[in-house]
């Protein structure tokens, strides 16, 4: 017997990433907040830590509590940052709203990663998967994030700081 | 693949003269399989399946569907642009035979993927949340008493083959083309019953009411289908006395449970009125506006409210929580607010459908069923 099985349809050619390139001296953050409990937290304690190290110098949030962002908020924030940092993806749509905006800034021209919680790597890994690039460098954090206290989230913001600016291309550390 | 929602031209894409890869094309592979046991074991094995037994898809049973659908198999329904994932006739027809249906409930699986790709909806969200959403869609008209579907007792639960296998065609389509699979694309934390299906018909309400159709500015001769992204239903009981006021009180408690992630979010919510109440209602000389307006206002929260149950007063990390100017937090703004009329008799029950996840996060979409061979949609 012959049978039909759906399979999954791409309706887009797969955009290149942003080349990583130093950029040689401090710089613009832009931060993707998906507006879940304790995401500012996070967002906010590694930016403080990229401040502290010299490496970011100002730094810019887009407040997505209920969708992805738009290729005009997108533009919009990435005409003023020169890196983007999305999450934190500790729920199912907010994974896929978190993972989605990095790699589309990514793949407008700005280098950026996502912060997810490993619970949610699945789901992350789906939607890497489904925009092309099922290897792209996110940031993995212990789950959940919303129950923790101030100090975790400073002591984690330093733990990751550095696969942060890997996944980012900064080379230079000062 | 080519946008082309039209119904009653000729269909020049007969799947049954298409080679495999012309299916593929189209988004379906073309397997050999022994008996009905492998095919589910196939389906098992690929992780598209509810779980349930699903009848095999051949061409000539999905090139029966898509017959009684009008459109053209090539035809794009529509994207999830957040999956860059689209679905087309042909694979929409594919699921609903895996699901069971007849191929008269096709014009009805056709109108709720309009509505589920209506970007609105935001099925990229709510495929995907631990909120466990499940795509809720009530028919509205003739065409739903034409194949049968239930707007009367058991309306939610098993026993109407229209109502469970229209509901499961869109849900296997989910999984099937868009991914939405448990544990990977579906993080559905629990998940319920209404994931497989949750389809009904609504019963025409008694007079001087309006059936949805029309308040959604459609014909009442046409048949329409909204469909809202909820959680469970939460059927309620009031039998205690026949005050509209009371009854309308006893839908606006259920609805302003501070435990449910919705309570003063302004969440969207289905509420389908029973027989019983909606006679008490309507005999008070109540209109729908009326209901609506009180569950509006009456489902209202307090930070009080929201403290004693333990949620904490809302702060500025909840950007969907801000007060009205009563210094109430809205749980169900009258715009995200659809009353229907349907269920069976008995002393005194309703059922309140919460939407999912509070603000913004997915709404109400209606769209006409075209059926092939009418001359306007029925």
């Amino acid at each position: 017997m012959q049978m039909l099985v759906p399979v999954t349809v791409r309706t887009k050619t797969i955009g290149s990433l942003a080349p990583r390139n130093d950029p040689g001296g401090p710089v613009v953050l832009g931060l993707i907040d998906n507006g879940r409990v304790r995401s500012a937290d996070m967002l906010a304690a590694v930016s403080e830590v990229l401040m502290k190290r010299g490496i970011v110098n100002d730094s810019i949030t887009l407040l997505k509590a209920d969708a992805v962002a738009t290729e005009e908020e997108r533009a919009e924030l990435t005409k003023r940052a020169d890196l983007v940092i999305t999450g934190v993806g500790s729920c199912g749509s907010c994974t896929t709203r978190t993972v989605h905006d990095a790699m589309q800034c990514d793949m407008e021209g700005t280098p950026a990663t996502a912060i997810v919680t490993e619970m949610f790597l699945p789901i992350a890994r789906g939607v890497m998967d489904a925009l092309g690039h099922p290897d792209y460098p996110i940031i993995v954090v212990p789950h959940p994030v919303w129950t923790r206290s101030p100090e975790w989230f400073a002591q984690t913001a330093e733990l990751i700081a550095d696969q942060v600016l890997d996944n980012l291309g900064v080379t230079s550390r000062p | 693949m080519e946008k082309n929602c039209m119904a009653g031209t000729a269909l020049p894409g007969d799947i049954l003269e298409m080679n495999a890869s012309d299916l593929l094309t189209q988004g379906c592979k073309t397997v050999s399989v022994a008996d009905d046991a492998e095919a589910n074991d196939y389906v098992l094995s690929l992780g598209i399946s509810d779980g349930l037994p699903i009848v095999p898809p051949t061409p000539e049973a999905v090139a029966q569907v898509i017959k009684a659908g009008g459109r053209d198999p090539r035809a794009l329904l529509g994207e999830v642009p957040q999956r860059q994932r689209s679905l087309s006739v042909l694979q929409a027809a594919t699921c609903a035979v895996m699901a069971g249906i007849r191929p008269e409930y096709f014009p009805v699986v056709l109108a709720t993927w309009d509505a589920v790709l209506d970007p609105s909806y935001n099925a990229s969200s709510s495929l995907s949340s631990t909120g466990g959403a499940g795509i809720t869609a009530v028919v509205s008209g003739p065409y739903g008493r034409t194949i049968g579907m239930n707007s009367g007792a058991g309306l939610l639960g098993p026993g109407n083959r229209a109502n469970a296998t229209i509901g499961r065609a869109i849900r296997l389509g989910a999984i099937g083309a868009f991914g939405a699979k448990v544990g990977v694309m579906d993080a559905s934390s629990f998940s319920h019953g209404g994931k497989y299906s949750c389809h009904f018909l609504e019963e025409d309400p008694p007079l001087p009411w309006l059936p949805l159709r029309v308040r959604e500015g459609f014909p009442a001769e046409s048949t329409t289908v909204t469909v809202v992204p909820t959680d469970g239903p939460r059927q309620l009981f009031h039998g205690a006395n026949a005050s509209a006021e009371a009854v309308l009180r006893t839908f606006a408690a259920s609805m302003r449970d501070a435990s449910h992630v919705g309570a003063g979010r302004r969440n969207n919510f289905l509420v389908v009125i029973g027989p019983e109440h909606a006679e008490v209602l309507r005999d008070a000389g109540t209109t729908l506006e009326e209901v609506i307006e009180c569950l509006s206002r009456e489902s209202r929260v307090s930070a009080e409210d929201l403290e004693r149950a333990g949620i904490g007063r809302p702060d500025a990390a909840s950007a969907d929580l801000a007060p009205d100017a009563d210094g109430y937090y809205v749980t169900a703004p009258a715009e995200k607010i659809r009353v229907v009329t349907a269920g069976g008799p008995g002393p005194g029950w309703s059922v309140v459908l919460p939407g999912w996840a509070g603000a913004g996060l997915g709404r109400f979409v209606t769209k006409p069923l075209i059926v092939p061979g009418a001359d306007t949609a029925q």
